[in-house]
């Protein structure tokens, strides 16, 4: 199909892209660079490389701000509620997939029609009922909220993957006296593997940019996911940008970081529901 | 509209003991998380509700939001947002035509359009009230060019706060949005596309009576998780872009749910707009869907 654009268009295309691509570049180097800046090197020449390799903003961030201790509640909360996510929808989406019984299409039609339920909705009730239970600010409501929340999705995902496991190696399974906690480990979970990878990067980018829940329900330093962090530096030093870039740029870093390894597995996971049949 | 017949022959017999065992928990989390909060909510917004105690006052909450106009203005700034949309489809699906139709790049493109959608919205939000700022980059740029007449205040007002975020809103989408019309269009079967180059189609003319009707199941499905989207998750890009303000003037409806409740305490008129919210979602989510299985059906 190429053959159809003259060279001159192909040229003209090639450098439109290769705009539009060097866009995010240069956000992400802009970013870079500034976090090696004060505050008045910033206000001077906010575009020029810096001076110096200056680490005070980074040592703001990890000193004051404890943007360490905000990663690895993250990765704690993040990890804890996509593996006890992944746990419950598969073993869930075992049955929807490949169980008649009755109800199963109503049921599964509901459940993943919660998907439309805004965020916004839920926190409310749940901030009042986690105030009585004391567990405002606290790692364990926001692993059950973001179980919850991230479960329509992944159920939806995993019934639609596990449907294509055939269903002959099941009975086959069955004839030679496996229980059903046996073939879910032992067959659906291996052959499913592939989509549990995929759900696992999707929601594990989701849950980590999440925001207006982590806002509301992890208020102190020992609670806080990096997000949280980030946007509560954006409100509190908005003035100070290179020490704001920094903070946005510590907390690209791992979503970079898993880019780079997974984004095989990221481009195939987020078109499942994008073509019919 | 998904063929899952062909799966539901196949399905074994009931195991209901075990079944049930398998859905409880999911089942559980689903109540707790979901079903609950939006029953309560329902039934909250009818009332005064603090967190010490509920005080039923009927339509009183609907009642101040809608006939104080606030409601509408609210809105207004929904709709406002929408206009991303047939912005971000046409864009995207010219992007995604280009990549399909294999111009020099286009994997290592695929690749770099991507990155933005990794990003936090927190991120993209800071990084282009940062970049837009009346003291910021672009501006000083355009200062430093003698190009004065293209310095502006965009978060002055309104208008030109919401330009910057429907870019921050494409730039941080537009990725996903190409991956996916690319998916649908790489499942057309090309013996159609070469039949019709044959027939003498140009590029245009192909992408018109051939691409877009055959992919249609795909911006179907791409234009409900927008409209989804950026209804009920734009929340990130007011907070850290604008405030809602100047003013009152870029907040929507989840943004001013998230005020009333946090910030004026008034939990039940939050949770009145909350529901309003989540019908409007659904009333589009139905009418869209609707309306695509008349054009699917009409196409066959």
């Amino acid at each position: 199909m190429n053959k159809e654009f003259n060279l001159f268009s192909k040229m003209l295309i090639f450098i439109i892209l290769f705009l539009l691509a060097v866009v995010s570049i240069l956000f992400l180097s802009f970013i870079f660079i500034n976090t090696f800046k004060t505050h008045g090197e910033y206000i001077r020449s906010p575009l020029a490389l810096p001076e110096a390799l200056n680490l005070t903003n980074y040592r703001t961030m990890f000193g004051q701000s404890k943007i360490g201790i905000s990663f690895i509640n993250s990765l704690v909360i993040v990890s804890v509620s996509i593996l006890i996510e992944i746990f419950v929808c598969s073993l869930a989406a075992f049955s929807f997939a490949k169980y008649k019984f009755k109800g199963n299409n109503i049921i599964f039609t509901a459940f993943i029609a919660l998907m439309i339920v805004p965020p916004i909705i839920i926190m409310l009730p749940l901030y009042v009922l986690f105030a009585k239970l004391h567990l405002i600010d606290t790692k364990t409501a926001m692993v059950i909220i973001y179980v919850g929340i991230a479960c329509p999705f992944a159920l939806y995902f995993l019934t639609t993957n596990f449907r294509k496991i055939p269903t002959e190696l099941i009975e086959a399974a069955k004839v030679d006296g496996a229980s059903f906690f046996r073939i879910f480990w032992s067959i659906i979970i291996p052959l499913g593997m592939p989509a549990i990878v995929t759900l696992f990067i999707l929601d594990y980018v989701w849950l980590w940019n999440e925001l207006v829940l982590g806002l509301i329900f992890l208020q102190s330093t020992d609670t806080k996911t990096m997000t949280v962090t980030v946007a509560n530096i954006g409100s509190r030093f908005f003035t100070n940008q290179p020490l704001l870039l920094t903070g946005l740029f510590l907390s690209i870093l791992p979503m970079l970081f898993i880019y780079i390894f997974a984004a095989r597995f990221l481009m195939k996971g987020i078109t499942v529901g994008a073509v019919k049949g | 509209m998904i063929k899952i017949s062909s799966f539901k022959k196949i399905r074994l017999n009931s195991d209901s003991i075990n079944v049930f065992l398998s859905i409880l928990p999911l089942a559980l989390f689903i109540l707790l998380v979901l079903i609950y909060p939006l029953c309560s909510a329902f039934f909250h917004s009818f009332t005064k509700w603090t967190i010490k105690d509920t005080v039923f006052i009927g339509l009183e909450n609907y009642n101040k939001l809608i006939s104080g106009g606030s409601l509408f203005k609210l809105l207004k700034n929904n709709l406002i947002v929408l206009l991303a949309i047939p912005i971000q489809i046409s864009f995207s699906l010219i992007i995604a035509y280009l990549l399909y139709s294999e111009v020099w790049g286009w994997k290592l493109f695929r690749v770099l359009f991507y990155i933005p959608s990794i990003l936090s919205v927190v991120v993209i939000g800071y990084l282009f009230r940062v970049f837009f700022s009346l003291h910021g980059p672009l501006n000083i740029l355009f200062r430093t060019l003698n190009l004065d007449f293209l310095v502006v205040d965009w978060f002055s007002s309104g208008a030109t706060s919401f330009v910057i975020v429907i870019l921050a809103l494409i730039w941080s989408q537009y990725g996903v949005a190409v991956l996916i019309f690319l998916t649908g269009m790489s499942a057309i079967d090309p013996s159609v596309l070469d039949s019709a180059i044959v027939d003498g189609a140009n590029w245009w003319k192909r992408f018109i009576y051939i691409v877009l009707p055959m992919i249609i199941g795909t911006i179907e499905f791409y234009l409900v998780v927008l409209v989804i989207g950026f209804f009920t998750a734009v929340f990130g890009f007011i907070y850290s872009i604008t405030y809602g303000g100047p003013g009152y003037s870029t907040t929507t409806i989840e943004y001013m749910v998230y005020i009333k409740a946090f910030k004026s305490n008034s939990l039940g008129q939050a949770s009145a707009l909350a529901i309003i919210l989540f019908v409007i979602v659904l009333v589009l989510t139905v009418i869209i869907l609707r309306v695509f299985r008349k054009f699917g059906a009409w196409q066959e």
